[in-house]
């Protein structure tokens, strides 16, 4: 263990470093719902007599995004959700390919079958979408036709959900990015509002940034607030002046 | 409190308020904290030593996070609600901040300081010219 008197002054954030990360992120101007509808436009039109494609995607948060070619597509998508069973569901639990060969035999997810059938769905084929072994989302194709769907799809669709999960999971990082930068941002503005009350503070004979510091998170814990907010009522009482603020 | 009891104390409250490390060096960022993720996170495991500013300023980050997390889920009374920490009083801990070290003597670069705008109430500060 090393001795806290060895600890070196503390270097200044390198803040230059970590924007440029997070611009290493920001490449292109590709948004999840652009790289979505890419993406099921893509699935719609590699497998013959699709009627409709549609790609949900997962986040670690559990919310989901989602594209769909046609309203057929967006629809049977949703009953999936509402009902809580489908054949996409299982695809992404399971991280296993799905294939659906006629709803109107197939035993496994009955209350959907039934409700897609007015849409005119009769097979489905649904694929994970699994990036860095996390299964992000899924992909599948609908169709009109009964048995459309074979194995020379299932691999097409593999082989496109490969690429696929790539390309969205970026978009999601891209968007993580934006979250943190704008986290970054407001870190900042805190900082630098702290940093001008220290200083206020450090001109009327406080003996030392540490010191002041010390007192305005003192007089936080006395008013039961932010460290933050007694910094900017503060800098508002110097700039308004201590008469004017007294009458406040 | 002693330092190696600081940051075990300081990675509970972080694990109750259910703050991810990067979450808690971002607020320690804010309020001023200079060391980066790595070593925030170090010292949460007792790895890395921080000086005591910094140590301090984490400690600070935690405990609004623990506020925060307390006033959030706050039990509400039935009677009116009531501010014990209204702007009143935050204008008091603003003013004594502001009139901490007005009895010390000023580094004097000026002898004669500005007569005061108004008298009202502020204590007679030491005589000015005093060196």
């Amino acid at each position: 263990m090393t001795e806290p008197t060895d600890v070196p002054q503390a270097v200044p954030v390198d803040l230059s470093a970590a924007l440029s990360q997070m611009a290493g992120l920001v490449l292109s101007r590709e948004t999840v719902e652009t790289a979505l509808e890419l993406v099921t436009s893509l699935a719609a039109t590699a497998t013959a007599g699709t009627l409709g494609a549609a790609v949900t995607l997962v986040d670690e948060r559990g919310r989901r995004s989602r594209a769909a070619s046609n309203s057929a597509a967006e629809r049977a998508d949703a009953l999936q959700y509402e009902l809580d069973e489908g054949p996409c569901l299982s695809a992404w639990a399971d991280r296993e390919v799905v294939r659906v060969d006629d709803t109107t035999t197939d035993g496994r997810w009955p209350r959907w079958n039934a409700a897609v059938l007015s849409l005119g769905v009769r097979s489905v084929l649904s694929t994970p979408l699994v990036a860095g072994g996390e299964a992000i989302g899924a992909m599948k194709v609908y169709s009109e036709r009964p048995m459309n769907y074979g194995t020379h799809d299932e691999r097409i669709m593999l082989l496109l959900a490969d690429q696929a999960a790539i390309l969205l999971s970026n978009s999601q990082s891209l968007h993580e990015a934006r979250r943190l930068s704008r986290q970054l941002t407001g870190a900042l503005a805190t900082r630098d509002t702290i940093a001008q009350a220290v200083g206020v503070l450090l001109g009327r004979g406080a003996g030392s940034a540490e010191e002041a510091f010390g007192t305005l998170s003192a007089a936080a814990a006395q008013a039961h607030r932010p460290v933050e907010e007694i910094a900017r009522a503060l800098l508002d009482a110097v700039v308004v002046g201590p008469a004017a603020s007294r009458a406040h | 409190m002693r330092s190696e009891d600081q940051h075990a104390a300081i990675e509970v409250a972080r694990v109750c308020v259910g703050l991810s490390v990067q979450e808690l060096w971002l607020r320690y960022l804010a309020l001023g904290g200079s060391c980066d993720a790595f070593d925030v996170d170090g010292h949460l495991q007792g790895l890395v030593a921080l000086d005591t500013f910094q140590q301090d300023v984490l400690a600070q980050a935690a405990n609004e996070a623990l506020d925060e997390f307390v006033d959030s889920r706050r039990v509400p009374l039935s009677g009116a609600a009531r501010d014990p920490t209204a702007d009143g009083a935050l204008t008091e801990v603003i003013d004594q901040l502001l009139t901490r070290w007005h009895r010390a003597p000023a580094p004097a670069l000026r002898p004669q300081a500005e007569s005061p705008p108004e008298e009202e109430g502020r204590p007679p500060t030491g005589s000015p010219a005093r060196v």
